[in-house]
């Protein structure tokens, strides 16, 4: 069982839509995956066509009993949601005022540790108590980097957190996402980047009118267009994070 | 309490109908949809179904149905159907049928068109919040087919369990019927007038204990006329050896009948009808004895040295050959008006009398029956009791000679005391309560059983022992084959032996005085009582 968050702390990247594609390859692998929306803006769950629960406090990762019950079945065998919840925005409330605020979110995931090969997190764009739950929880972070030297300093200043406050997770990878293939500008800057920096795949992420449509469609991409290049490209994606993460 | 899912419409169900049922915000899209041929196969006498079992076919697929839960337990797929249970793929789905089917054929019951879709059953934004699966069924083809019957099941989706309980109640409420998946198969048996267990070879019929003896000895006997009818097609079919052994055993039951349950009906009736049954039986011995013995292949040879196994093949090829034989010789018979003649005096013996009629009013009146039959207005039950006590006696008699003796001839004596027994028992048990009477029946049951095993060794012995002369008239038995023989004697001897060893315990059971004392409790008369204290 491998847990992987998509995470960047900054928002419109692409990770939304990269954790949607990469848990539907997943399942459609023959995975059973769990997609968990951490996300207050619950895009993810948006993306799914499922309706965010409204709640007014924010108990959900205090006991098993709630998060198990809020589990949705996707439309997609294999494939389940556990969706965002406009409280989440609270969340850090929550977090700090139980004992092991860092531990909250192991503990709840913890018992799905048997139910699920793979669970993905959409993370939020957030540096804070919850982003320090998931990286304490995930075997591996999956950053989406646009192709900018800002974008590329902000990965620079993760990887020496992660070393500092000693998380490490397991593993740090990051994709580039976004691509513009025709700007000379993101091909060297993609370049320079996989020699600079470690955890950089080879598999990158278009940026095409495709994609967007995602959010009319409200499925995932190889669903609603399994021969275009984004989908092509979202597999390779999955294909290397398999091979990476021996998965 | 658990949710309903499941919901069955005799009728069947309007390819539109359940859109409407569901109502808003609930729509409905086809996932996929297959239409095939479903058949379902049972034995004659509906082992599986005895079984807790309900067995398909479709698209090329065996499924397995378990009527306790009302779902498919096995698959297996198989290009042709099997027929008996040694024609399965090994496999838990053999295992499972194999001890109901026995040496018995599945036989189809009904085919039907079969109609399956799948659904998702989306909401207000086109999320699958549960999935249908809808089978509709038809027999008979065309337009106007004698029945349809549809079951459509709903399969939830983690997290909208809500909406499954919505739908159940929505189905409930329009008049569908909660149930289980297996609760379609008798509807589909109906049009062809079948249901479970409408052949069963045990007696079904309730006696009065205060009906004239003859009257119940005619409704016991009816009872019999129809088993031996009801196996003539399979003998001729040859569908499978339990056909002809139903057959045989009702006409031993008809004759024991006769013989046991005294002066009810005219004698020479009795001697005629006996005679008749016991040349019927006779007839069918030679086609029996072949049966078993060719059932028994499997057996011997692994008895056998593995070095001698092969060495008895030429007794059963023998013995097939001689089996398709006599098999012509009972079928033909069965077709014949002589045969057919017999079963019809029989039928009209039995019937009730015209009214008007001589024997009539020797029944209505207050006139006394017919010379020669004493009992025949007496209350049955009486009948019953006397009889059975008396059968019950004499097993301990030669049950006591045995012990006294040691004499094999005395073993073969409590046999048949005990199948006599066993079968009064079993005609007049609905005048009895089932405790303790069941208990009775099954301690008697072991004590056949013990006393049978014996019986049947020693039948095996004789038979091979005459072989060993030869294979066929003027064919020679080889040398290896005699050797084979020998070996097999040797082995049902060694395990006649065992089977006697155990008679003591089987027969100590039966004779105990707690065992006495139950069956004076129920079978003994306060006349008969009084008159054995008395003297």
């Amino acid at each position: 069982m491998a847990t992987i968050a998509l995470y960047n702390n900054k928002g419109g990247v692409g990770k939304t839509t990269a954790t949607v594609n990469l848990a539907y390859l997943a399942a459609m692998d023959g995975r059973k995956t769990l997609v968990c929306d951490l996300d207050p803006q619950s895009s993810t769950t948006y993306y799914f066509r499922i309706k965010p629960k409204l709640r007014k406090k924010a108990r959900e990762l205090d006991h098993r009993k709630p998060v198990e019950r809020s589990i949705r079945g996707t439309d997609f065998e294999n494939l389940d949601l556990l969706p965002a919840d406009f409280a989440l925005r609270n969340l850090d409330n929550a977090f700090n005022s139980s004992k092991k605020p860092q531990e909250q979110l192991i503990g709840a995931l913890e018992p799905f540790k048997n139910e699920y090969d793979l669970i993905l997190i959409d993370s939020p764009p957030t540096i804070n108590i919850i982003a320090e739950n998931i990286f304490r929880t995930a075997d591996a972070l999956l950053v989406p980097l646009i192709p900018t030297t800002l974008s590329l300093r902000a990965y620079e200043q993760l990887l020496d957190f992660m070393d500092d406050s000693g998380f490490n997770p397991k593993a740090v990878f990051a994709f580039f996402s976004m691509v513009d293939r025709r700007k000379r500008m993101h091909q060297d800057l993609m370049a320079e980047a996989s020699e600079t920096y470690p955890g950089i795949l080879a598999a990158s992420i278009p940026d095409l009118a495709v994609i967007e449509k995602m959010g009319i469609e409200r499925r995932p991409l190889p669903e609603y267009a399994p021969r275009s290049d984004a989908a092509r490209a979202y597999r390779e994606l999955w294909d290397e994070v398999k091979l990476v993460l021996g998965l | 309490m658990s949710l309903n899912l499941t919901f069955i419409s005799p009728g069947g169900l309007r390819r539109d109908a359940l859109r409407k049922i569901a109502g808003e915000p609930y729509s409905f899209w086809i996932e996929s949809q297959e239409n095939t041929q479903i058949a379902l196969y049972d034995t004659f006498d509906w082992r599986l179904y005895e079984g807790g079992f309900w067995l398909s076919r479709a698209g090329g697929e065996i499924e397995l149905w378990e009527i306790k839960t009302g779902g498919v337990i096995e698959r297996l797929s198989t290009p042709e159907q099997p027929h008996f249970a040694w024609d399965f793929p090994e496999g838990r789905l053999k295992d499972l049928v194999k001890t109901p089917l026995d040496v018995r054929a599945l036989l189809p019951l009904v085919a039907a068109e079969s109609e399956s879709q799948i659904f998702c059953i989306l909401d207000d934004q086109r999320k699958t919040i549960a999935r249908m699966a809808l089978h509709r069924f038809q027999v008979g083809s065309g337009r106007s087919p004698r029945s349809r019957v549809a079951v459509a099941q709903i399969v939830p989706l983690k997290g909208y369990f809500r909406h499954a309980r919505q739908l159940a109640k929505a189905f409930a409420d329009s008049g569908l019927t909660p149930g289980r998946a297996t609760d379609v198969f008798p509807l589909l048996l109906a049009p062809s007038g079948r249901f479970p267990r409408d052949y069963r070879s045990k007696p079904e019929y309730r006696l009065d204990p205060e009906m004239r003896a003859e009257e119940a000895a005619r409704i016991i006997l009816r009872h019999l006329l129809g088993v031996i009818r009801a196996n003539e097609a399979g003998i001729r079919e040859d569908i499978d050896t339990e056909f002809l052994h139903d057959f045989r055993v009702s006409i031993r039951r008809t004759r024991s009948a006769l013989s046991q349950i005294r002066g009810v009906f005219p004698a020479e009736d009795v001697a005629r009808f006996t005679d008749d049954f016991a040349r019927l039986g006779e007839m069918t011995n030679k086609l029996r004895d072949l049966d078993v013995s060719l059932l028994r292949e499997t057996l011997y040879r692994r008895m056998l040295p593995a070095a001698l196994a092969p060495d008895i093949d030429p007794l059963f090829s023998n013995l097939k050959r001689e089996r398709i034989q006599a098999h012509r010789d009972v079928a033909r018979t069965l077709g014949t008006k002589k045969y057919t003649a017999v079963l019809e005096a029989w039928d009209i013996f039995l019937s009730p009398p015209e009214p008007g009629s001589r024997s009539a009013r020797s029944r209505e009146g207050a006139r006394p029956a017919e010379p020669g039959t004493p009992n025949a207005w007496r209350p049955v039950i009486r009948l019953a009791k006397k009889r059975i006590l008396k059968r019950y006696k004499r097993a301990l008699e030669a049950g006591e000679e045995i012990l006294a003796t040691g004499k094999d001839e005395a073993l073969h004596s409590l046999r048949i005391q005990c199948k006599k027994l066993r079968y009064l028992m079993e005609f007049f048990y609905s005048l009895f309560p089932p405790d303790p009477m069941d208990g009775l029946i099954r301690q008697l049951k072991r004590l056949q059983d013990n006393l049978g095993d014996f019986n049947d060794l020693t039948v095996q012995q004789n038979y091979l022992l005459e072989r060993s002369t030869e294979l066929s008239p003027g064919e020679p038995v080889p040398a290896r084959t005699l050797l084979a023989i020998g070996a097999l004697v040797g082995e049902l001897e060694a395990r006649k032996r065992k089977t006697k060893e155990t008679f003591l315990e089987a027969f100590s059971a039966f004779a105990a005085p707690e065992n006495r004392a139950i069956y004076q409790e129920l079978f003994e008369e306060e006349a008969d009582r009084r008159r054995e204290d008395s003297g």
